[in-house]
């Protein structure tokens, strides 16, 4: 139990933590540059490993609201039965380009890239491409227990609503 | 596998609500798999360089102290110093509603959490001084729509990136155009007031000690976007850090200066944000991938060599872009079109003579319209979600402000030096 | 006989950074002409500018896994592959191109193109000269006491970012697209370039000042995998390794004048020009030499002594 709660939060902290520290680094750098006169040579490439980061890590964040922006005007035009199955075709869609995209092609990205460090500082790629398949895995956690709990806010059509009602996140 | 087909395969997906981002890496997906030129990982790869961009990170910085001014009480006292400006006068909370867009647009990036914000704040008030739900809805999309021109804004960011424009120079060619923007919505909404009974409970006219102390607790808020492109101009630094500076300087008057900021909100401003920046940049991202493939598969090339074969005079190429982006714009998220059609563009406007600096706020304005352009559009829909007004009330209301969108963008057109006199004088 | 013929067409992708109307883009519609030239049209080269298909370390990798492309690159990118490459991106290292170009056709550079095989990459268009890089600021530079605390955009790599700290100067690493506003806001002080490549950014519009430092004398190269290359057939891999280095000696005369042509349009602008005692300069950064681990020991003493036995004709 106390394995899943932390599944499921991984992904908020992770990106949450990622965003804090590229404002620190690119402010400090500002600080650095514009009153010392010293740029922080390695900014640059660490706040955008932090990006990649953020990016894919909260990707599953989003994923696991529903929050991915899409249309769903035209498919709230059709019959409730047609709706439905549509809905899990769109599941499966987000279930085959997490699994080959992000998880199967991301860790072969990652592990062929022994070679490659970044300019300043030598960090291995490998560990800023592992945010990829890290993500699409913690997505793909998400996609498979809406399908298990047959989550009625992916897969039924709920009476009146366009839109979920808190749009604020997209 | 033709890359029509491809292309039809994603219109498909997007159409039965495949999310944006996924319905472009799916038909990308097969077009590697068919594809024996290059590895199926390049996809990936592909993708990943979309997200590893410094100007990028600006987007990210702007979206954070947008979420930020909700925590830190900026917004607050922004809606405070809005109403006593122009809370007294005829239609006045219509007049608050641009005037806040203002304001915020000045701060924030993204017009999509702004409409969303304002829907929620600004809305229902109006409902009860007697505006009609649907027009108080057309109206709060139509400002939001100020807030992509007005710098800083995602829009701005994205387009300097991939066309390779200087972000610096739009954001100044954005302000003016934004301001006319708020001048043309405050003109029409004087007279829709006027002409529908609005609004027949007027507030008193403010008494100057208030105009005061609401100027003083909205000047520090106000001074940010002096701040950013004071900073920029001075060389202090550079537009992708200015959105670091914003964030830093909306955490320092949350914490410090207003003092309602708890550690507790600053989580949640967090968590709130990375949700924003996510959603935005996996579409940059399979944006990037999709975009990409056009390229190998020379499409850009193909369609800017017809296009400038059939199209001679600029003014009428314009013309042409502005009806084909109407209609794109209503169907396709505004940043995934930037990040397709801002390379197929850029190398057309050399030929044509056109400045990319005021092609850029044209092309901006363009999708933004798109964005409450009926049957669909994302600004259109998170308004009428939050406000619970019916798509068919929203759309009658908002076609006069839809209509005044045109002629603002004709304007835009036709007189260049809305765009660029002001990043010429600042040169 | 039409259907044969395009059965046997081998498209390949070439990719660069530099813009559409540069030597380099010329170097490369060269190419593409002279290999579909010799090949009866059954090599085809799609050329792609501006890093249409991505930038310059994508590329690579993709090419290193036998992807369909050929990427224009430089010698101090291919350091993170085999360091001792870098060396003929180094400042102050040879005299002339002559010297440089007499390198690449040592044993010593055989073995280094061994190991670059042996990861999988091949080299192609071994004579191409990319130029020789001066630096623009702000205020004047003359002396490298003038460059204590300056903050001058170098690429993102490593070798750059050394032989500017040598140098003194604070170097700063941004993409050549940030260049323009960056010198007009203030953000850096000056940038460095082939004379051709500033003229193209712009940079004299935001800088006032030329020092004709001639700080580094860049030869450039284009890289593929040995995958693409061994997927050939035998006589197209000669033409397109022959094509790419008469392509690259075509070049050199445009490179050249596009250079005068530059230096010219500066001075005409009012820009001043410095020529300085490089001499200075080449003391000053005598430390970079000793500031890069990853070569081998003796490396920059081994290759003085490879240009001195260069034959010199008269
Ligand atoms: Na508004
Ligand atoms: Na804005």
């Amino acid at each position: 139990m106390k394995i899943r709660s932390m599944i499921e939060k991984v992904d908020d902290v992770i990106a949450t933590v990622a965003l804090s520290l590229i404002i620190v680094i690119i402010a400090s750098n500002v600080f650095f540059r514009f009153v010392l006169s010293q740029p922080l040579t390695w900014s640059e490439e660490i706040s955008l490993a932090l990006f990649v980061w953020l990016t894919f890590i909260g990707i599953s964040s989003v994923m696991k609201r529903n929050e991915h922006v899409g249309i769903d005007y035209f498919i709230r035009k059709l019959p409730k039965k047609w709706f439905h199955f549509i809905q899990w075709l769109r599941w499966f869609v987000l279930i085959l380009v997490t699994s080959v995209v992000f998880i199967y092609w991301g860790f072969l990205l990652m592990i062929d890239t022994h070679w490659k460090v970044t300019p300043v500082l030598g960090i291995d790629f490998k560990l800023i491409y592992v945010a990829i398949p890290l993500g699409g895995v913690l997505a793909l956690y998400h996609l498979l227990t809406v399908a298990i709990r047959r989550d009625k806010s992916w897969f039924m059509q709920e009476e009146g609503a366009v839109q979920d009602d808190d749009s604020s996140h997209r | 596998m033709t890359i029509l087909l491809i292309v039809s395969l994603i219109l498909l997906l997007i159409l039965l609500n495949v999310p944006v981002a996924y319905a472009m890496l799916g038909g990308s997906l097969l077009y590697f798999l068919t594809n024996d030129s290059f590895m199926n990982e390049t996809l990936t790869q592909r993708m990943i360089s979309g997200v590893e961009s410094f100007p990028l990170l600006g987007i990210v910085f702007f979206i954070t102290a947008g979420v930020l001014m909700n925590y830190t009480g900026i917004t607050r006292r922004m809606l405070t110093f809005a109403k006593l400006v122009t809370g007294h006068l005829t239609g006045g909370l219509a007049k608050v509603n641009v005037t806040m867009s203002v304001l915020t647009g000045g701060l924030s990036g993204s017009n999509v959490a702004d409409a969303a914000m304002q829907s929620k704040i600004l809305v229902p008030g109006m409902v009860k001084k007697g505006y009609a739900p649907g027009f108080s809805a057309a109206l709060t999309a139509t400002s939001s729509l100020i807030t992509p021109i007005l710098p800083p804004g995602i829009a701005l960011i994205l387009y300097g990136y991939v066309g390779n424009v200087s972000i610096g120079d739009l954001f100044i060619a954005g302000i003016i155009p934004g301001l006319l923007l708020a001048v043309f919505l405050l003109i029409y909404v004087h007279f829709a007031a006027k002409k529908r009974g609005f609004e027949q409970v007027k507030e008193e006219r403010p008494k100057i000690t208030d105009v005061l102390v609401a100027s003083k607790d909205a000047l520090l808020a106000l001074l940010l976007p002096i701040i950013i492109i004071g900073g920029i101009r001075l060389g202090a630094f550079s537009p992708t850090e200015a959105g670091a500076i914003a964030v830093v300087y909306a955490l320092i008057i949350g914490f410090f200066i207003y003092r309602e900021m708890t550690f507790k909100d600053l989580w949640l401003a967090l968590k709130e944000s990375i949700l924003i920046i996510a959603t935005v940049m996996i579409i940059i991202a399979a944006g990037t991938a999709f975009g990409w493939i056009l390229t190998l598969e020379q499409v850009p090339q193909a369609l800017t060599s017809s296009i400038t074969s059939l199209i001679n005079h600029p003014i009428l190429f314009l013309l042409i872009i502005f009806v084909f982006l109407l209609i794109v714009g209503m169907f396709i998220e505004g940043n995934v079109m930037l990040i397709i059609l801002t390379p197929i563009f850029i190398p057309m406007l050399e030929t044509y003579g056109i400045d990319p600096v005021h092609f850029g706020i044209f092309f901006i304005l363009c999708l933004s319209i798109g964005t409450i352009t009926p049957p669909i559009g994302t600004i259109m829909f998170t308004t009428a979600a939050i406000t619970k007004v019916k798509i068919e009330v929203f759309i009658k209301e908002v076609i006069p402000f839809w209509l005044l969108l045109i002629v603002l963008t004709l304007v835009i057109i036709f007189i260049p030096a809305i765009s660029l006199w002001l990043p010429e004088l600042l040169s | 006989t039409s259907a044969a013929v395009e059965q046997d067409v081998h498209t390949i992708n070439i990719a660069y950074g530099n813009q559409p109307g540069e030597p380099l883009d010329q170097q490369a519609h060269k190419w593409a002409e002279l290999a579909e030239e010799e090949s009866d049209g059954r090599l085809q080269l799609n050329v792609y500018p501006s890093s249409q298909l991505g930038g310059e370390s994508d590329m690579i990798e993709l090419a290193m896994r036998g992807n369909n492309v050929i990427v224009f690159t430089a010698y101090d990118f291919l350091m993170d592959y085999v360091p001792d490459l870098g060396i003929l991106a180094a400042p102050y290292l040879a005299e002339e191109f002559d010297d440089l170009l007499y390198l690449t056709t040592t044993d010593w550079y055989a073995d280094l193109e061994n190991d670059m095989n042996d990861m999988g990459l091949a080299l192609l268009g071994k004579e191409t000269i990319y130029g020789e890089r001066h630096l623009m600021t702000k205020t004047p530079v003359t002396t490298p006491e003038d460059l204590q605390g300056m903050k001058i955009r170098v690429p993102n790599n490593n070798l750059y970012i050394r032989a500017f700290h040598a140098l003194g100067a604070s170097p700063t690493p941004l993409p050549l697209g940030d260049l323009y506003a960056s010198l007009q806001q203030g953000v850096i002080d000056g940038a460095e370039n082939p004379l051709p490549v500033l003229q193209g950014t712009r940079t004299n519009e935001v800088t006032n000042h030329l020092t004709l430092t001639g700080h580094m004398k860049v030869m450039s190269i284009w890289v593929t995998g040995t995958g693409m290359m061994d997927d050939l057939p035998e006589d197209l891999e000669r033409i397109l390794t022959e094509t790419s280095e008469e392509a690259a000696r075509y070049t050199h005369e445009i490179t050249e004048r596009e250079e005068k042509e530059a230096l010219e349009t500066f001075k005409n602008e009012g820009m001043t020009i410095h020529e300085v005692d490089q001499e200075l300069f080449r003391e000053a950064v005598e430390p970079f030499y000793d500031s890069m681990p990853a070569w081998s020991p003796g490396l920059y003493e081994h290759v003085l002594e490879l240009m001195e036995e260069r034959p010199k004709e008269d």
